[in-house]
């Protein structure tokens, strides 16, 4: 399996660590105890389609959203993390 | 037709050490003489024999005896597909066991053996169990094996292995080298016959970067077993031409002897090369084999087709071959498989073998044709003076150790026995699919050429020649030049429209004309259907796969896994598609019907050794050293290892005679004078921004906005579910500027989490952080006279004294004259304890200093276990106990987290069930005799309760001899622990079958107040 | 006071030769990370211009400016700076991204193992699982990645046939032997030096 990292081109699994649901979002503070309990506990398991978090732990340190199909393994896209690219240069 | 007739000259051609070698073979150099044994048996052969082809020249037909019934086994193919002749090669350390005869490259000097079989090959005693046939049916496993359970591990098993299985893996450690490597190229092309070497060609000139691999040590493929003549001469020579000019393309890299076995995602690889197999002894220091991970943006598979068998009663005797084998082996190798041969075939190429064995001098006895009439049967009948039986099936063979005759049933019901030594069977051909089902795709049957067909709509992936089921050398030259041609293109090579090249020009177009017969099993041979085989190497037989269909494994998973057809180190590469026309027969479907199975890598057995690679022994993962580990080796330290990092576990002095001597020494020196550690392992990270005091309220549980420059803190992370995470120290070195500790274990899981909590939780947080742990080695000293030992080394404008520079305190300073340090009063002890960090290039020489200077004050240095016996002694968690399963409260940490902010894991921890003093929280234990051992892991109940889980209350996770108090000590989690402090309490150790009473105490055995710690 | 402590290499020896490929450790240089603020890069970029005439490289390459200055990527929004010894190069970047980048000393945290001679792609291709191939990964180029199972950041010097692997320094050992056992196995007889 090979991820195209936006950083470092397209490169071989070992350097990523998966973690899972993108999809999921933190709950505030005062977010009431369901919510938490969702966030910690429970996953989507889609066949098809899914977001979830890879670590270029080996490469560049970047944490990418990666957009893969289950049923197929099939990436259909690969971008950073949250807004951490804010400084990134305009040129692609 | 068949118009390269040789002529027909009698056998034997060269004397009577090969007596069935012919003059020559395209393969092979007959100008020069090697010697092998086989069975202890020595013969000669020529350089490009395999072992098959040599023990065939030799007129060595048996050479294995059958996984389960012990049956007589020769040799059944030309290649990689082979089920039966499987050997031990080479001796002693070397010794490799189910090597297939078909594939081993014969050098000079080679030994082998036969396997399966005692006490010889030509008597085996467990021969037996093909008289016993019947019990070892379908399922037998499953049926005889289930009741009583006790019985399997003592008396089944043991038989089982005995009886049924193949060689023998060497005793000795491999002693040869593996190695792995990295391929990238556009296009990868699958095989070297007539549709590979074209899709290359085309893919080359188009300017791609070519990987064209071969798994035989030649190019050409079914090339060098056919008489077929491309650009008016010798296929063979025309594919060794086309290599030459492809190899002296830039852009072309040719692997021979390199097997693709797998084909993962995003267009990855496995390719496994016989390095030096082909010679006696590696070279020194070359690999025996590697492991290739080729990464290609394209990939052309043209891996060609793989003979099946036609099931008949008693098809397994040594002399029934494949028809394509045999042209193989005359052809290619020079060898007449026998001399008396008689064909069996239901399609136009089994007769091509009468045309070549005739050519080669073998008396053609009989050619059965299953089909009605055909007119080519009848042409090459009539050319090679052979009896043509039409409509005919062989119902039975005879021979003991090799055939000696078959009983053919003519198309008018009528029986004929005819002698022979050679049957050569052509049941069809099946398209070596293999590669292109590994990500799940299935094949569709093709009723034109009665095989599965690849059904590849991925947009990588092309298939070309026999292997898409294109049954002539020209439709595969066109094919793979279209295929390759393509496959460039959709790399940006070349035009996609633009035509491919000009194909070659091939003298003949072959007929194939194959009707279907899958067995020969009518009312009366049916009788025998329990030795007419479908899988050979698993024993397999018509009868077992109608006895499952009956017992309702109908569907073909099923059916695979009761009978284990095909679930051999072959993976029925000759059996599958029979096993599943007879399934479908049985239940009266068609084939699609029945479906198919998908293959797995490998598609070829790899040595676990290949796969291994360069990583074993010493050096199966890498080692961390720290920056002190010469000179640790230097004072003849024992190292231990903490995850990656090789650590000084003690340091061993004349006259200690036990490690724990040891131990105990550099404790006592620790609590009495002064020792040094080297604590480098720790993960150190370095944290800068304007955010960053805010991202350490986030990451910890407790407060960091006030924490003053130059001061420490202890901190505890939690995961989002509550639980502890990690625990360390972090300085505030700067206004934003931060370095923060964590256990060695966790240094890098720490830093991924930081970089997530960053860059996905909140982004918006202006911090930057960096991993500094390779970049200072940081030494313990710790003791009372610890101080006095700094003193010699930290410049004087420094002060060091309890109220300059108290516990906690951080500062960036000056050692030996100027050099740049880091100086923190730390102390994981309970001693006054500092730790002094100085670039790594110095650490080397730090520890030489402090060994110099310290001398005067009885300073040594102490290892990991005494760092462990010491923290015990203190009360402090580590690895043991923040084992992912405790909360800050089962710490006895509960308090430290905070109410005024988020943090991560805050709402979680808050969880009554996880605050709950009834929960096994941190205590002490003490035995009630001091000598007593308290180990790891024994379970605490209350005094006199049963030792069931019921009672069970906690549990130890720490435990050590301590020197300072005299006594065994330990901490463990306790119910309502912190409650108990007094109670006496009973210790199961379930390993050792012991219960043994402890006082329950506090977890700080020693200088509870920190008297020391502030000194 | 004692005398001042002196430095030990990672790796000993400094050299080896194995069929005709050299492994040595390159000298000891100053590197200084550089993690830009956010926002902040603009200024940062104008400020390393000014002074070195250079700016932090967009991709994975290493620029090179004034008085010995190498600006190289090191992760997805880090910048390693290096210069030769005695450049005190702490010490000249620390006014000028004062409030604009966090500055950390890496001088001592990693070294730098060089492959020289003919086939040191073909012996590296055995640890890395990049493409080299010089269209690909030319003079100047830079990945973060694995050899074997040891993170490194791989580069292609320029001017010189061959790689540099810089490495955590107490990877150093282990590494030089996986190089060397890299060396020692020989070219596959499939690629072309």
């Amino acid at each position: 399996m090979r991820l195209n990292c936006p950083h470092c081109g397209e490169r071989s699994l070992e350097e990523f660590t998966y973690r899972g649901d993108a999809t999921v979002r933190r709950p505030a503070l005062d977010a009431p105890a369901e919510s938490w309990v969702d966030y910690v506990y429970l996953r989507e398991n889609p066949a098809g389609r899914h977001e979830e978090y890879w670590y270029h732990g080996a490469g560049c340190r970047a944490w990418l959203v990666v957009e893969r199909d289950t049923t197929t393994h099939m990436v259909h896209g690969v971008r950073p993390a949250g807004a951490a690219s804010e400084n990134a240069r305009s040129e692609s | 037709m068949y118009n390269i007739m040789r002529d027909h000259a009698p056998l034997p051609v060269t004397g009577p050490t090969q007596p069935m070698r012919l003059i020559q073979g395209n393969g092979i150099d007959v100008g020069r003489t090697i010697r092998f044994t086989f069975d202890d048996k020595s013969y000669t052969a020529h350089p490009g024999d395999t072992l098959a082809s040599a023990l065939l020249a030799n007129g060595v037909r048996l050479v294995g005896r059958s996984f389960k019934y012990h049956r007589p086994r020769g040799i059944l193919s030309a290649g990689p597909e082979e089920p039966n002749a499987l050997v031990e090669l080479r001796t002693g350390a070397w010794r490799e066991p189910n090597t297939r005869a078909t594939v081993a490259e014969l050098f000079d000097g080679l030994t082998a053996s036969s396997q399966n079989r005692w006490p010889t090959l030509a008597f085996d005693a467990m021969g037996i169990n093909g008289v016993l046939s019947p019990v070892f049916t379908a399922g037998f496993y499953y049926k005889t094996f289930m009741w009583p359970a006790a019985f399997w591990e003592k008396i089944y098993e043991p038989i089982i292995r005995r009886a049924a299985g193949l060689g023998r893996a060497a005793e000795e450690a491999d002693p040869d080298f593996y190695e792995k490597s990295n391929g990238f190229c556009d296009v990868l092309i699958v095989g070297s016959g007539p549709a590979g070497l074209a899709a290359a060609m085309a893919a080359a000139t188009s300017g791609a970067r070519v990987i064209l691999c071969e798994q035989d040590s030649l190019p050409g493929g079914r090339l060098r077993a056919e008489n077929i003549l491309i650009d008016h001469r010798p296929g063979w020579t025309w594919a060794e031409a086309t290599v030459s000019r492809l190899r002296a393309m830039p852009n072309v890299r040719i692997m021979t002897r390199s097997c693709v076995f797998a084909r993962y995602d995003g267009g990855t690889y496995g390719v496994f090369e016989r390095v030096s197999d082909h010679l006696a002894v590696p070279q020194p220091d070359q690999p025996r084999q590697r492991l290739w991970r080729i990464v290609a943006r394209q990939c052309v598979v043209a891996t060609g087709a793989i003979e099946r068998p036609i099931v008949f009663p008693n098809n397994d005797r040594p002399g029934i071959m494949l028809a394509g084998a045999v042209r193989m082996y005359v052809n290619r190798f020079g060898v007449a498989p026998g001399r008396q041969a008689i064909v069996y075939t239901n399609n136009d190429d089994g007769l091509r073998t009468a045309a070549d064995l005739y050519a080669a001098g073998v008396r053609i006895m009989a050619i059965v044709d299953s089909r009605q009439s055909s007119t080519h049967a009848q042409a090459v009948a009539q050319r090679t003076g052979a009896r043509l039986f039409p409509g005919a099936r062989i119902a039975d063979t005879s021979g003991y150790r090799g055939v000696t005759a078959a009983l053919i049933r003519g198309g008018n019901g009528k029986d004929c026995r005819i002698a022979c030594d050679l049957i050569a069977v052509s049941g069809g051909w099946n398209p070596d699919i293999a590669l292109t089902t590994h990500h799940g795709r299935r094949p569709s049957y093709s009723d034109e050429i009665a095989a599965f067909i690849p059904t590849p709509d991925e947009e990588d992936l092309h298939v070309a020649g026999v292997a898409a089921g294109t049954m002539t050398t020209s439709g595969a030259l066109t094919e793979g030049a279209r295929a390759g041609h393509q496959a460039a293109a959709c790399c940006g090579f070349g035009e996609a429209s633009s035509p491919p090249l000009a194909a070659p020009i091939v003298d003949q177009d072959e007929s194939y004309g194959i009707v279907p017969q899958w067995h020969a099993m009518d009312a009366e041979s049916g009788r025998r259907a329990g030795r007419a085989f479908i899988d050979f190497q698993n024993d397999v037989t018509a009868k077992d796969t109608k006895l499952a269909a009956q017992e309702g494994f109908r569907s073909v998973e099923h059916l695979k896994r009761y009978t284990t057809l095909g679930m051999a180190t072959d993976q029925g590469k000759t059996a599958n598609v029979n096993g599943l026309a007879f399934l479908a027969e049985v239940n009266g479907q068609s084939i699609p019907q029945t479906g198919t199975t998908l293959t797995r890598p490998p598609t070829q057995p790899v040595t676990l050794g290949t796969l291994a690679g360069p990583h074993r022994g010493l050096h199966f993962k890498p080692h961390r050293l720290p920056p002190t580990h010469q000179w640790a080796s230097e004072q003849g330290a024992v190292f231990t290892a903490n995850g990656l990092w090789q650590r000084a576990h003690w340091y061993p002095r004349a006259g200690e005679t036990t490690w724990q001597d040891t131990v105990n020494r550099e404790v006592n020196t620790v609590r009495n004078a002064v020792g040094f550690c080297d604590v480098t392992t720790l993960g150190k990270i370095d944290i800068q921004g304007p955010d960053a005091a805010t991202f350490l309220e986030r990451v910890y549980v407790n407060a960091w906005q006030k924490l003053p420059v130059g001061r420490a803190r202890y901190g505890l992370m939690l995961r989002e579910d509550g639980f502890a995470f990690d625990d360390g120290t972090t300085a505030r070195l700067g206004e934003n500027n931060y370095v923060m500790t964590t256990t060695t274990a966790n240094a890098g899981p720490v830093m991924q989490h930081l970089e997530f909590c960053h860059q996905c939780l909140w982004p918006d947080m202006d911090v930057q952080v960096i991993s500094v742990t390779d970049e200072w080695a940081q030494i313990a000293v710790a003791g009372p006279r610890s101080r006095d030992v700094l003193r010699q080394i930290v410049d004087p404008q420094y002060d060091l004294s309890n109220e300059g520079f108290g516990y906690m305190a951080a500062a960036n300073i000056t050692v030996c004259g100027g050099q740049s340090a880091r100086l923190f009063r730390l102390s994981f002890s309970g001693e006054l304890a500092y730790e002094l960090a100085v670039p790594a290039h110095y650490g080397d020489a730090l520890a030489r200093l402090l060994m110099r200077v310290g001398a005067p004050y009885g300073i040594a240095p102490y290892g990991t276990e005494a760092l462990g016996v010491m923290r015990i002694e203190k009360g402090h968690p580590a690895g043991p106990e923040l084992n992912g399963q405790t909360t800050a409260h089962d710490l006895g940490m509960g308090r430290m987290l905070s109410t005024k902010k988020d943090f991560i894991g805050r709402t979680m921890a808050a969880r009554a069930a996880l605050t709950g003093p009834a929960r096994p929280t941190l205590v002490g234990l003490r035995p009630l005799v001091a000598g007593t051992t308290l180990a790891a892991g024994a379970h605490l109940l209350p005094k006199g309760s049963p030792a069931t889980a019921a009672f069970d209350q906690g549990w130890i996770s720490s435990s050590a001899w301590s020197p300072t108090i005299g006594s065994w000590i330990a901490l463990g989690f306790l119910s309502n622990g912190p409650a108990r402090h007094g109670e006496i309490i009973a210790v199961h150790n379930p390993l050792a079958d012991t219960i043994t009473e402890a006082e329950i105490v506090s977890p700080v055995f020693v200088d509870p107040e920190g008297k020391r710690l502030h000194a | 006071m004692p005398d001042p402590l002196l430095p030990q290499p990672a790796v000993q020896p400094p050299s080896i030769t194995v069929n005709g490929l050299t492994l040595a450790l390159a000298p000891t240089r100053e590197t200084v990370s550089i993690g830009p603020f956010a926002k902040c890069l603009p200024d940062l970029d104008a400020a390393l211009a000014s002074t070195f005439g250079v700016t932090l490289p967009a991709d994975f390459s290493t620029a090179s400016g004034q008085d010995g200055l190498q600006l190289t990527k090191a992760a997805h929004h880090q910048w390693f700076a290096h210069a030769p010894a005695g450049a005190g190069l702490m010490a000249r970047l620390a006014p000028l991204c004062a409030g604009l980048a966090a500055l950390t000393n890496q001088t001592d945290s990693r070294v730098t193992l060089c492959l020289r001679g003919t086939g040191a792609d073909a012996v590296a291709a055995k640890l890395v699982p990049v493409d080299l191939a010089p269209h690909h990964f030319g003079p100047g180029h830079t990945a973060l990645t694995l050899a074997g199972h040891i993170p490194v950041i791989l580069s292609r010097p320029d001017g010189t046939s061959g790689l540099d692997f810089t490495v955590f320094r107490s990877f150093a050992r282990s590494l030089h032997h996986d190089i060397h056992v890299a060396m020692k196995g020989g070219i596959p007889h499939s690629e072309r030096v």
